[in-house]
């Protein structure tokens, strides 16, 4: 009798149809686990930039402002907001604050970065990292009667930069926007 | 005597329900984690909304006291659906529903319960914010409790 070694093809055959299906099932989980952790990641950065910058501004605009300019340096002719009835959406997309000390600090956006300017340090900071863009913002201000403090509305786009520099990706995982607005009202008017 | 060659069928077996065992417990876990992925991407998302939607509650309230406790009672309060944020959604307290309107994907409902605290004139109204989805047929929610006083 002729002895056998190796495989027969029946059995190599089995082999590679289950080979076939086990793979192709475990990349697609492999590949759903990747694609799901790059979005947590960037919506996690998104969200955490975000909301530091609602909260610097909120905070800087609640507890320091006394009144609000659309040009610096401020003066009595480029105040805003200073009487009643009075609505002001900034085309150039800046407020400029005066602060007890009598210094003042401007809240700019200028392509993709929200920045912020104190006369007092003289210097500018960006308040999202080169991550993030931001986009669509606005900033403005009313006020309903002289005896309240006027109302500063906020209102901004943060996305994540994806490899094409923009917001926009041909895959979606990469993408990650989240839109924030908030309305402050002046402590010190 | 016969030589064997080979496995015997028994040895075979316990190969392969060990490397079955294996596989199926590390596949659950690849597919529970990539689930728990999910509702952590939601996670974030909702939570946003509900601090988005307080926010504006805030802000409403900062706006007009007199105006903002008309808007609720005393007892179980009222409840609005507030998936969109204008001064519209004052105008009849309803609940959102099967609404599922809110989000990139549209998923999150997003409602708010305004209960006035008793007193007259009302100085105090507590808020609760509940943002709601339904992930792979649960239902989840974060809600968010606050009370707005007339001073701050």
């Amino acid at each position: 009798m002729k002895k056998k070694f190796g495989f027969t093809l029946i059995e190599m055959l089995v082999v590679i149809g289950v080979v076939m299906l086990v793979v192709p099932s475990i990349f697609v989980i492999i590949f759903g686990i990747m694609r799901e952790q790059t979005k947590i990641f960037r919506l996690s950065i998104v969200r955490r930039e975000g909301d530091f910058i609602l909260n610097n501004i909120s905070n800087l605009i609640r507890s320091e402002a006394v009144t609000i300019h659309y040009d610096d340096p401020p003066t009595e002719a480029n105040q805003v907001c200073a009487i009643s009835d009075d609505v002001y959406t900034s085309p150039d997309k800046r407020l400029i604050f005066t602060d007890p000390e009598n210094n003042w600090f401007r809240i700019l956006w200028s392509s993709n970065v929200i920045a912020y300017y104190s006369s007092y340090t003289a210097s500018s900071v960006n308040l999202n990292s080169s991550n993030a863009i931001v986009e669509d913002f606005s900033i403005g201000c009313e006020r309903t009667s002289t005896y309240s403090g006027p109302t500063v509305s906020v209102s901004f786009k943060i996305c994540y930069k994806t490899s094409l520099g923009s917001c926009t990706s041909t895959r979606p995982e990469e993408t990650a926007t989240i839109f924030y607005q908030t309305k402050i009202k002046l402590r010190n008017y | 005597m016969k030589i064997k060659l080979g496995f015997s069928l028994i040895e075979v077996l316990v190969f392969v329900t060990i490397l079955s065992l294996f596989f199926v417990a590390a596949m659950s876990v690849a597919t529970y984690s990539l689930k728990n992925m999910k509702i952590n991407q939601h996670k974030i998302l909702a939570s946003h909304y509900a601090e988005e939607g307080l926010e504006w509650i805030r802000a409403e309230k900062e706006e007009n006291w007199d105006q903002f406790i008309g808007y609720g009672t005393t007892g179980s309060g009222l409840t609005y659906c507030i998936n969109t944020l204008n001064n519209s959604i004052w105008t009849t307290p309803t609940t959102c529903g099967a609404n599922f309107e809110l989000g990139v994907p549209q998923i999150f409902k997003r409602e708010v319960n305004l209960i006035n605290q008793a007193g007259n004139p009302v100085t105090q109204v507590d808020v609760t914010l509940t943002v709601t989805w339904i992930e792979s047929g649960s239902t989840l929610s974060i809600p968010l409790k606050t009370t707005l006083k007339i001073l701050e």
